[in-house]
């Protein structure tokens, strides 16, 4: 009897990458897993974010959409500053605003697409650059 | 209509928007992050990502194909073939948006998504079908004998709202069904919306024939042409040809024309494909696909129709075009697939050497070159190879030439086997059945 499919994630996530795929779902001994990795752009700028709290020097992290809409400007005035977690801006989906979040501090650049622009699923909406201390 | 959203990926998107270019529609097209830089994109108008690599989020996620023609600005949907080409609720929310399906109305691929009632109306329009029960198959074992009794045995239990092969169960003996019939309900259950399943008799040794139907909007259809697909591996065809060898003309003609006399009367609209097996100098109805078929170059090789451009104008509420005279002869497609040439696993990577042959006779349908690379999310067709000669031995001496030009690397492919099949006196002499293959291989020692 295989070990339960939470304690083997660590082992399908290294299977998925060594194969290029995306996402798994599967039903195996009563337990059910649907599991979607974030591509690798997405990754990467995550993790080097999360490492630091802020971008990564001589790197700018790419601020994805997080689907496709139309892209919807904030007040946040380019290159500004900002701290993980401020709202850089919205997509809208019909009736739906979605928050795009930075997701490290840093200098915000100016918006990649023009305000009601359509925008696809993690096109990149900003990239955010790191600050001098 | 002038905006034509492109709802699928690869060569056929490729092919559609071709089409639409060449008939001053307008493109548009959407993909997964994993086909960001498919060459498929190029002719579009207009390109969206509606979602990640995973096809249940891209593009099987009908929401987020409705939003992006929305986005799009788009004025019609074509499905291509597989994803959504034959879900008749994705048609239907396409119509409730005030957009235009390319593809038949939804109550008819309803109808003839189902496997009972299609088998029902194809044989009350005088469509031949094989003896089988008329409705599903009861709960109670005993009634479920007494139905099968009566067919006769072997018989293959099928599910009713399924495909690809799942729920099917060949059953050879009486003593066998019970097992069979549980093994395949519990199989269906996991599956398909639809639990029901049915039983027709099971014929051993048979060809897989289909025809090409093109209808009107008015109530007008017509039979453009006959395919054989018989060289099959898992239920998944491998080359095909038009005419099928060794069947008269006048035969395909009649058998044609019930078709057509058939789809007409049930409402059927655009392009649709009536497959059939043929054992015993007879032919018996298996199912309607409601859509366009991956192998619809070798009809319009040799019946001289844009079958993609007939769906477009057929969908704007025309005609689809005559046929600019009768081009005839024989043309043969060869499925070209990322895939290990024996053991068919799927073989995904980047190309990184890509010759395709050329000169008279010979077209080749695919969105790929060196460089690009076969992503392991989707089919693993990557080309398809079509001949089209005056007749049958031109043809495989055209094939022959092609597949042997024709260079792929940096991925495994069916190219080997293609080559193979071609020095096979029985694939030369025409007529193998869809079992010929499996048959072949596993003869063979297994890599």
């Amino acid at each position: 009897m295989s070990p339960p499919l939470l304690e083997r994630l660590p082992e399908i996530v290294r299977w998925m990458r060594t194969r290029g795929l995306q996402a798994v779902d599967w039903s195996e001994n009563g337990e059910h897993l649907a599991l979607t990795l974030m591509p690798p752009v997405a990754r990467e700028g995550l993790a080097r974010a999360a490492a630091t709290g802020e971008a990564v020097p001589g790197s700018a992290t790419p601020v994805l959409s997080p689907e496709m809409g139309l892209f919807r400007h904030a007040e946040t005035a380019a290159d500004a500053g900002v701290a993980a977690g401020d709202i850089l801006g919205f997509i809208e989906i019909g009736p739906v605003r979605l928050a795009v979040l930075a997701p490290c501090a840093g200098g915000l650049g100016a918006p990649c697409h023009a305000d009601g622009a359509v925008v696809g699923y993690h096109a990149v909406l900003f990239e955010i650059t790191p600050r001098p201390r | 209509m002038r905006r034509v959203l492109i709802a699928n990926r690869g060569e056929i998107a490729l092919r559609i928007a071709r089409a639409c270019r060449e008939d001053g529609l307008i493109p548009l097209g959407l993909y997964s992050e994993r086909d960001a830089a498919s060459p498929a994109l190029l002719p579009m108008a207009e390109t969206l990502c509606i979602g990640p690599a995973a096809a249940a989020r891209s593009y099987l996620d009908a929401p987020r194909i409705l939003r992006a023609a929305h986005l799009l600005k788009a004025d019609a949907i074509h499905p291509g073939y597989g994803f959504l080409s034959e879900n008749a609720d994705f048609a239907e929310a396409i119509l409730e948006a005030g957009l235009i399906w390319v593809g038949p109305p939804p109550p008819v691929m309803r109808l003839l998504g189902d496997k009972i009632a299609a088998r029902r109306a194809m044989r009350a329009a005088g469509v031949p079908c094989l003896p089988g029960s008329e409705a599903a198959l009861p709960e109670d074992l005993t009634a479920v004998r007494a139905v099968c009794d009566a067919i006769g045995y072997p018989l293959i239990i099928k599910a009713s709202g399924g495909g690809g092969g799942k729920g099917m169960r060949i059953v050879p003996t009486a003593g066998e069904l019970e097992y069979a019939v549980a093994a395949a309900r519990a199989e269906v259950a996991r599956s398909f919306r639809d639990p029901a399943l049915y039983a027709e008799a099971y014929l051993p040794s048979a060809r897989h024939i289909e025809i090409q139907i093109l209808a009107e909007g008015t109530g007008h259809a017509v039979a453009v042409g006959t395919r054989e697909c018989s060289v099959q591996r898992r239920h998944q065809k491998l080359i095909e040809e038009s005419a099928p060898p060794d069947i008269s003309a006048e035969r395909l003609a009649a058998l044609g024309e019930s078709c057509a006399r058939a789809v007409a009367s049930l409402g059927y609209v655009g392009a649709g494909t009536v497959e059939f097996l043929y054992a015993d100098n007879a032919f018996f109805f298996i199912e309607m696909n409601t859509r366009l078929q991956v192998e619809h170059p070798v009809t319009e090789a040799v019946s001289g129709i844009d079958i993609v451009r007939a769906q477009l104008r057929i969908a704007a509420g025309g005609a689809p075009g005559e046929a600019p005279g009768q081009p005839g002869g024989h043309a043969i497609e060869c499925r070209i697939n990322a895939e290990h040439p024996v053991t068919f696993q799927p073989a995904p990577g980047t190309i990184t050497g890509w010759h395709l042959p050329g000169g008279p006779g010979v077209r080749v349908d695919t969105h790929l070159g060196a460089g690009h690379t076969v992503p392991p999310d989707y089919d693993s067709l990557i080309a398809k190879l079509i001949v089209h000669a005056p007749d049958r031995p031109q043809a495989l001496r055209k094939l022959r030439a092609a597949l042997n030009e024709m260079q792929i690397e940096g991925v495994e492919t069916t190219l080997p086997l293609h080559r193979r099949l071609l020095t096979e006196p029985a694939f030369l002499a025409g007529g193998v059945d869809t079992g010929w293959l499996t048959h072949l291989l596993t003869q063979e020692p297994q890599p």
